[in-house]
Formats: C-alpha cells, structure tokens, sequence
C-alpha cells in the first residue's frame, strides 16, 4: 500500500486510547505519505477526533507506536507535535478574538528589529500568507473578532500554513466556508501536495473527500474498517462501510398512530442562518431533522423555541399562530427544546438532579410568588424511575454523574411539563448504549402520548429507526422530505449532501 | 435591515478612540461652563491629582489584559505610601523610596505566584491580599497618619518647574509612555495581550504563560506602591487609607480601565487609554469641584459614566452573539434579492 508514493510521512502502528469506560481508539494502523491527501470519514464517536488529537499530541498516556519520517517519535505534548512538523486545522478556532489577525497568524515568532517588533514586516509577512489563503483584501492589523467566522477559518489555516508544516491535519476545515471559498482551499491543498506535504483531511462531506483525497480510511467504533484508493470507492460503499450494518439491528420497529397537525412552520427565516424553511410535524410523529454541519438545524430549533429570533415566516400551533417572543412564552404554548450541549447550555452542572429535574416546572408550582415544593417528591421519584436515572438520588450534583446520566437529567427537565412539541438536539451524543436505549423508549413513549417529536441527529442509524418521516437540510435551506420506507441511512447521508434522486418539496 | 451586516467603519473609529473624544467633550464642557476651570493653576492640579491614578493604572491594565483582576492595588498603593513616609527619618528618602517600591513588589509576586501555580481566580486572590497588606499597615501605622520632617522634596516634586508637567507628573508620563512602548512594540509585551486573549493557544506557541501572570500582578503592585509613595512624597504625610471617604483611587483606577477600553474578559487594552481616563475622570470631579459640589456628587458621577460606557459594551457584544455562524452565501442571496432554491 503506498509504495508508489514517495515515503511515509507519518505511519501509526497499532495505536489505542482509552478514555475512562472506554477504549475510544483500538489498535488502529494509520499511514500518510508525503504529497497524499489522507482522507479520514467515520460516524460521529467513531474515534477519528482522538486519533487526531493523539497526533496534535493531546495524549501523553496513548499505546503504540508513531513513526514520523521513519523515525519513532513519542508525541506527548503539543510542542513535541509542532517540533515534529505537524499542524492542526481545528474546527472550533484556536484563535485570540481579540487581537490583530497579524498577531495571531505569526504568533510565537513576531519579527523584531533590535528589540522591537518589526511592524511593517509583520504586516507584509501576514498579508503573504493571507494571500494564500485569498484573504488579501484583509487589513492584518483589524482584530479577528471584526472578520466573519469563514474568514477566521481561512486565517487560521494561513496560521498553520504559516509555519511550513509537513504533516497538516485539517479538521472539517469546510464547515463554515462558501463554495468558491472551499474551491480556493482545495486548490491551496493541491498545491500544498504538490509541495510534497502530508495531509490528513477530515470531513463529512463526500463529495469534498472525492474531490482532493488520494486514499481513503474508514473508522467505525474506534476501529479502523479499511484504507481504500478513492478510485475503488463511491459515495454508496464509503456510507455503507461508515454505517456498518449490523447496528440497524439494535432498533426495534414501532407502531406509531399519526393525529393531527401540531406545528406547522412556513416560510421561516432568520437571515443568514437558514431561509425559507417550511415543513409540518403531526401529533404522535418523530419528525428527523438531518444535515450536515452548519446546515441550519440547530440554528432552526432554536429559533422555533424562541431562543433566537426569526426574521420571517410564521408558525402554527396546533392551527393558531404562535407570536412567542421569547423561550419562556414558547414554553407556556408547550413548545420545547433540549440543547446540543448539556454541559455548556443544558444543565447548571453544580446543582442537584432534583433542581435540574424540576427547573422546568418552577412557574407551575409557584403560587402567590412563592415556590411550593410539595408536588416536586412525586413528579421527581415518576422522573428517575422513568428514565432510571442512576444514582436514584436528587440530592446528587449533576457534574458527578455519567455522560448518559446527565442526558436523562436533562431530558427529564422537559419531560417533567410534557410538552407538545418537544425538538431535540443530538439528544444521545457521547451517551452510552444502555442510556441511549432508555432515552428512545421516553422520546417514543412522549410521541405515543399524542406530542410531536422534532429529532435533529447526525447519528445516522437513530435518526432512520426513531423518525416516523425525514426532512433534510442543507446550507440554510430544507430541500426535501422522505416518509417512512422511502429512507434509509445512506439516501438520508446522500440526500444531506446534495446527491440522490431527491425530490424538492418547495 | 442589512446594513447591520455591513461593518460600519465610523462606529468602529468612534468605539477605538472613544476615550479620547470623552475626554474632549468633558474638558471643552468644563472650560466652557465651570468657573476658574481653564487656567494654568487649576489644569496643572488636574495632572497632579491624575497622576496617582495613572501610575496604579498602568500595572492594573496590564493585569487586566492578561484577563485577571487586581483589587491589592487599593492597599499596595498605601503600604507604599506608608513605609516611605515612616522609613524616611531613619534610612533617607532614597532608601526607603526602594525599600517601599520593592515591599510593593513582593506583594505582586505572591500574587502571581496564587493566581498563576495555585490556580485561585484573581479576585479572590487580590481581596484577601488586599486585606492581609491593609492590616499590616493599621498595624505599622497604629491606624494615624504619620509624617516627616525634612519638607524639600516634598516642594520640588510637585513644583510646576516645567509648565502642567511638575516632576511627580512628568515622572507618571514617562512611565505611562515606557510601558506603552514596552506593552505595544516588544514581542514580550505583545505577549500579554496573546495570553489574555487565548491562553491555550498563547500555550501552543511556546509562551510561558505562568511567567507572564507573575511577571503582570509584579508589575501591578510595583507601579502601585511606586504610585503610592510618590504621592506621599507630594504631601509629606501618609494616612493608612487613602480615599478611606470619597472615591478611593482602586474605584477611579477600575473604572477608567474599563472606560478605557480594556476588556475585562482580557486580549485588549492599552495603558494610554487607561491614563487618558484617568485624567478625564479627574477633569469632569474638578469641573464638578469648581461648581462647589462635594465629593457625594463626584462619586454620582463617576459611577454614571461607568454605567454607560460598560452598558454600551454589553450592547455591543450582545449585537455581535447575534450574528455569529451566518452563513455568507445565505448572506448573499439576500442581497441578491430573493431566496433561490437549490
């Protein structure tokens, strides 16, 4: 494999981290040669961002053995990884708002004159590397929180480029760009190959893997499933084998009564987030909502709850219009939303499970402005047995508890008002198996009582077996529907990246 | 509704140099209003009486770029100005200027040493050495003002030798313009801004970030002990707790930072800023001062002017959230004129 190339950059043999409960990369063999774009796909959890972070050097307790240019090198911190000529493209930026996108691009190695900084070569160095990201029109000195989020990310490869890297790991380093922005970065990438670095690209997008990678490796549950030059492979088999098919097999199917319409969106749009959006969910439905990232789902949720606000269109509420202005009313008209993030949005991590658990149902029980505490006992012991949330003790803080316990928490919050519609945001993320199960039967159980269900997902086999209907999202836009039978995961994945006989249904 | 999108350069000159055009409005209003407020005497006290402040606020802003808070300035700044007052009639002025200035010092490092290896946030840090230090000083003052005896110094240092720039203020100028330089042109002092603005990745690049906490709240207390005892110096008496009654200098010192235009989230800021609002504080209480108002009213004021200014940047941060993650093609199809399907 790779001979023809011209010498490994980077290979890993038999490499494992293993976090507390689980062995999140298990023994996985990973090569890269100079001058290839190294593709690496694989479902959300299944292990690529820790293999990335071994070679960021993040980890100083992994198993295995890394070699860089022949030579085994032991990356056990992040200085080690830079010494070594390795260079990470983050999703999330790593870049000080606050400064000058001079400062942050040559950050580290400033150019002096005597012993001051050299302003005006620190301009024109900065406006080079901008320059090759096509960001010349940029003054290097405005601060980075005055440029757009698509220009950070084009700043901050120019930051990496900038330190003339030989091995560059770029992490969905598209999710925030426009079209002819990550046409520009491709050809940036094919002149960086020709230059002979070393790329790892990773990304969910498949067309993009088509479009600049030479060899492709595939990782489901922390293994790797196979290394494959992008000619053997199509969008169908990379799908199938980042799916896998044995996991459908952990859902059983449901009987689900369809009433009538609950919520009906028309024509919603917050401007620059998503545009024109129209879709309807009925009572008893478990609506999925899928698309890639930074297509607008969450964005969508939010601003149907009230978190945000929309610019245009109008919903309906079991047939009347819905004027909420804020959460709360949307809450009062029985709408909710559980966050993407339980830590940083969904749960006050130093409170109890009961204060959590029975945050939602303050304005119920309050009576005469004060709090009365006498319903909570029953609501709560209902709530824990329900989810069978572990330890079965309110009194225990919520920053204590597991992953999939934390989730019951907070799905228990809204659970507590049963609310008619109820949208969830990646409602089993990093949850284990046996939390997740429990978390489908209380989702199924709140439709069966005749609520509507809005699921945003990227986990591809929940999505498929829990929604009754799909809807897909895509840059901003909905651009279709699928009902029962006429989806699974992988028309969903081709559908959310603009591929498939798909009908639109605007 | 788009040209919320468009970026908006006068709003942005306006936000950058808005201290400047506070200042301005407040000393034009005084000049045109309060009586005997435009002359030599009156402007030159405006300095004097800044010039406290500024020195205090040079430390305070660096500490406040490295995104931390250091509420000890309130008591260094007296430790200073007591021992250089109580150590003068045994060791010599020269000596116990040293002794007053590094004892400031070991105040900051001891500081930076919980912040930074210990890991307690700042304002719990500060506070209790705050306490701690102001206790030493009831305890080595007996809780009165002490004085000396030897007044010459006293009368050059706040002597008007050069016109508005007596020694004490030309001596806080040259300090504010060193560090501005040292803060704004050296790699090291860029270094500031880069671990208060992102310390992780300020880690990643190779700087010493614990190093540089130390070497701000050092710096701080330094300044703010030398503050301290050249003001004693300029009255020749030194009381345990300066602004004890009225606006203590940590408040004027706070609030001209932020009013300055130093983040208090850290990765922003400048030390001239920080002095200009100093000194525009002390303009608007003595314009206030020359109407015959008291110190109750200054305080109103000062308080008013903070309240706004940091309204105004809550505001603008909220505008920002707002629009963070928009997409630019979706941004473009309105302009285009109207949603086009894929």
């Amino acid at each position: 494999m790779g001979e023809n190339k011209s010498g490994l950059a980077l290979s890993m043999n038999h490499v494992s981290k293993r976090y507390p409960g689980t062995l999140a990369v298990d023994g996985v063999d990973f090569e890269v040669c100079s001058g290839e774009v190294h593709a690496l796909i694989g479902e959300n959890g299944a292990g690529k961002s820790t293999l990335m972070k071994m070679i960021a050097g993040s980890f100083s307790d992994y198993t295995g053995e890394i070699c860089i240019n022949g030579k085994e090198v032991r990356l056990s911190s992040p200085s080690i990884a830079k010494e070594n000529g390795i260079e990470m493209i983050y999703q999330e930026l790593s870049l000080a708002l606050s400064l000058s996108i001079a400062e942050n691009v040559l950050v580290g190695n400033l150019p002096t004159k005597g012993i001051f900084v050299d302003r005006k070569a620190m301009v024109e160095r900065t406006r080079d590397r901008l320059k090759r990201v096509g960001l010349e029109h940029l003054d290097p000195l405005m601060p980075v929180k005055d440029i757009s989020q698509h220009e950070a990310q084009l700043v901050e490869i120019a930051k990496a480029l900038g330190n003339n890297p030989c091995i560059l790991v770029m992490d969905e380093p598209t999710s925030a760009l426009s079209r002819e922005e990550v046409e520009r970065l491709f050809k940036i990438i094919d002149s960086l190959k020709k230059q002979g670095l070393a790329i790892i690209y990773i990304s969910h997008h498949l067309p993009e893997i088509f479009r600049v990678a030479d060899r492709v490796t595939v990782m489901r549950d922390g293994k790797r499933v196979g290394t494959y030059e992008i000619e053997e492979v199509n969008a169908g088999k990379l799908v199938e084998l980042m799916v896998g098919r044995s996991v459908s097999e952990f859902y059983s199917s449901r009987s689900t009564h369809l009433g009538e319409e609950m919520l009906r969106a028309e024509h919603l749009s917050r401007y620059g987030f998503f545009h024109d959006v129209s879709f309807n969910v009925r009572a008893g439905e478990i609506l999925g909502l899928y698309g890639l990232a930074g297509a607008g789902r969450s964005e969508l949720g939010r601003s149907i709850c009230g978190a945000d606000p929309i610019d245009e269109g109008e919903i309906h509420l079991k047939g009347q219009k819905l004027a909420h202005k804020n959460m709360g009313q949307a809450l009062e008209a029985g709408v909710a939303y559980l966050t993407e993030n339980r830590k940083t949005q969904g749960l006050a991590l130093r409170l109890t499970v009961g204060e959590n658990a029975l945050a939602a149902l303050i304005p119920k029980h309050t009576k005469n402005f004060f709090y009365s505490g006498k319903d909570d006992k029953p609501v709560l012991d209902r709530l824990i047995s329900d989810l069978q949330i572990y330890p079965p003790d309110p009194s225990r803080t919520v920053g204590n508890l597991s992953g999939g316990n934390q989730q019951k928490v907070l799905l228990s919050k809204w659970l507590s008002i049963s609310p008619k519609v109820l949208i969830l945001d990646e409602p089993t993320r990093g949850v284990d198996i046996g939390a997740k199960m429990i978390i489908h039967q209380a989702i199924e159980k709140l439709a069966g009582q005749g609520n509507a269900v809005i699921l945003i997902s990227s986990d591809l086999p929940e999505l498929v077996a829990m929604s009754d209907r799909v809807v897909i999202m895509r840059k901003g836009h909905l651009i279709g529907e699928m009902n029962k039978g006429e989806f699974n995961e992988e028309t969903v994945l081709l559908a959310a990246n603009g591929e498939g006989g798909f009908v639109n249904v605007n | 509704m788009l040209n919320i999108i468009r970026s908006k350069n006068i709003s942005k000159w306006i936000d950058n140099n808005r201290i400047y055009l506070i200042f301005i409005v407040v000393f034009l209003l005084a000049t045109a209003f309060a009586p005997n407020f435009f002359n030599l005497f009156n402007l030159t006290n405006i300095l004097r009486g800044a010039s406290l402040g500024m020195m205090v606020a040079i430390g305070f802003t660096i500490v406040m770029i490295c995104g931390h808070m250091d509420l000890s300035v309130a008591s260094t700044l007296n430790l200073g100005a007591i021992l250089v007052i109580g150590m003068q009639p045994r060791f010599g002025w020269t000596v116990s200027l040293i002794a007053a200035v590094l004892a400031g010092g070991i105040v900051g490092i001891i500081n930076g040493l919980l912040v930074a290896k210990a890991k307690i946030h700042s304002f719990i840090v500060t506070l209790g050495t705050m306490t701690i230090v102001q206790g030493i000083i009831y305890m080595y003052s007996h809780g009165s003002s002490i004085n000396v005896t030897d007044f010459a110094l006293a009368d050059w240092i706040d002597k008007a030798v050069i016109p508005l720039l007596p020694p004490r203020v030309l001596i806080t100028v040259i300090a504010v313009a060193l560090f501005e330089v040292f803060l704004t042109r050296t790699p090291y002092g860029k270094g500031f801004y880069m671990v208060g603005g992102n310390k992780e990745t300020a880690w990643l690049a190779g700087f010493n970030t614990d190093r540089y906490l130390i070497n701000a709240f050092t710096i701080s207390a330094l300044m703010a002990a030398l503050g301290g005892a050249l003001f004693s110096i300029s009255i020749s008496s030194a009381v345990p707790n300066m602004g004890e009654k009225g606006v203590s200098p940590l408040m004027i010192v706070l609030a001209a930072t932020i009013i300055g235009g130093t983040s208090m989230a850290g990765g922003k800021g400048s030390i001239v800023k920080s002095a200009v609002a100093v000194i525009a504080l002390g303009t608007l209480f003595n314009g206030l001062n020359c109407f015959g108002t008291g110190y109750e009213v200054q305080i109103f004021a000062s308080g008013l002017v903070l309240a706004i200014v940091v309204l105004y940047e809550a505001f603008a941060l909220y505008k920002q959230d707002r629009l963070r993650g928009q997409r630019p093609e979706l941004l473009k199809e309105l302009e285009d004129g109207r949603f086009k399907k894929i």
